[in-house]
């Protein structure tokens, strides 16, 4: 069809065909994405058993860390928090998709999505139970995930014993903001996040290196993170209310 | 096999690359953006700005970009290359024109994420490096 007319405004043709596509864009990004939802699917019939084992893995190493937290705490505190013992958690295991091909963010796209109960800002774990992202965007089948190295990524943490600040991701390195200058941290202090109404704590990293400026209200902290490579770990979202 | 379709094999290829990242974050190169300053540079001007419109949607779908970036600086790159292609009498001259594209890539992406000034000089580096090892090469020339 192409071959009878004029190559100039085949190449226009061409164009406009394109420029029509665009409003579809979300369209065909939607079908992409579920066809490789379909497609992993297909492979992980195999490993169902597996990632069944490491899921109870996971939710018994993060209990364990729990009670390890719990017992750190004074009796005063624990009776505090008692209110907020009736909560619902659980864990959904997940596959990477996609990678951002931007060389500046640090997204991956899994094939976990609002049908599966995903949510905007549940946290994303490797299988040691180390945090590894947030999920920033979820569509029906499919999420984005912002890993704590991307340059958008923001998560109040806390540092040390008594210490909390603004976790900030970055490609020049992991910097933990607005803690204040007073406070007594130590380098390989370690940096957790507490899961919002349980007690559920998911270890983040621990402190690098530690820059004190006097002149400055807060310190200038740099974490150095658990979970390192993404590739080379399973991923899971914790699902809670 | 006529230059467009092997030019499109070429990117799809690159933007697998990207989109998988084989390499992990260890590499900070983006294969496809790499790929249009090849074609723009090897093949016909009507086909290296359609692939280049093709390659910026493809890249936008599978990012978040709300706004579609990629569609608008591709094309841009394939425009600049064909102005200046027939100037580039030495290799100097063309080494340039490759910094300067992706130094334009880096500040593009930089005000996209409202980033602070950010030159990331791994980013630069490793382009340069990869498209003098692999692409600039004249057996794999299309």
């Amino acid at each position: 069809m192409f071959s009878k007319i004029k190559p100039k405004l085949n190449l226009i043709f061409l164009l406009f065909l394109f420029l029509i596509t665009i409003p579809l864009k979300n369209f065909f990004r939607d079908f992409i994405f579920l066809l490789s939802k379909n497609i992993l699917n297909i492979y992980q019939e195999k490993d169902i058993k597996i990632l069944k084992l490491e899921k109870e893995n996971l939710m018994l190493s993060l209990k364990l860390k729990e009670l390890e937290y719990l017992k750190e705490e004074n009796e005063k505190l624990k009776k505090a928090l008692d209110f907020k013992k009736n909560y619902k958690i659980n864990c959904i295991g997940t596959e990477i998709i996609t990678f951002d091909p931007s060389f500046l963010r640090r997204i991956i796209v899994v094939n976990s999505g609002k049908n599966e109960g995903i949510k905007k800002g549940m946290c994303v774990v490797d299988e040691n139970g180390y945090l590894v992202g947030k999920v920033i965007e979820t569509e029906k089948n499919y999420s984005y995930v912002s890993l704590i190295n991307d340059i958008d990524f923001n998560l109040v943490v806390f540092v040390g014993k008594d210490s909390y600040g603004l976790l900030h991701g970055g490609l020049e390195g992991i910097k933990i903001l607005y803690v204040e200058n007073n406070k007594d941290i130590n380098i390989n202090d370690k940096v957790y996040f507490k899961i919002p109404n349980t007690d559920f704590i998911v270890y983040v990293g621990n402190i690098k290196n530690i820059k004190k400026n006097p002149q400055e209200p807060f310190l200038d902290l740099e974490l150095e993170p658990y979970s390192k490579n993404i590739i080379l770990h399973k991923i899971f979202i914790l699902k809670y209310e | 096999m006529n230059k467009f379709l092997k030019s499109f094999i070429l990117l799809l290829f690159f933007f697998l690359l990207d989109i998988t990242k084989p390499f992990g974050f260890y590499l900070y190169i983006e294969f496809l953006f790499l790929g249009i300053i090849f074609c723009a540079l090897n093949i016909e001007f009507k086909y290296s700005i359609l692939l280049a419109f093709i390659f910026g949607y493809i890249k936008s779908l599978s990012s978040l970009e709300n706004v579609i970036i990629s569609i608008l600086e591709f094309p841009f790159i394939t425009i600049f290359i064909y102005y200046f292609k027939n100037r580039l009498k030495y290799s100097f001259i063309n080494f340039l024109l490759l910094s300067f594209l992706i130094f334009f890539h880096i500040i593009i992406n930089n005000i996209y994420h409202f980033q602070a000034p950010y030159f990331s000089m791994s980013f630069f580096i490793q382009s340069i490096v990869i498209y003098y090892l692999f692409l600039e090469n004249k057996k794999c020339s299309i």
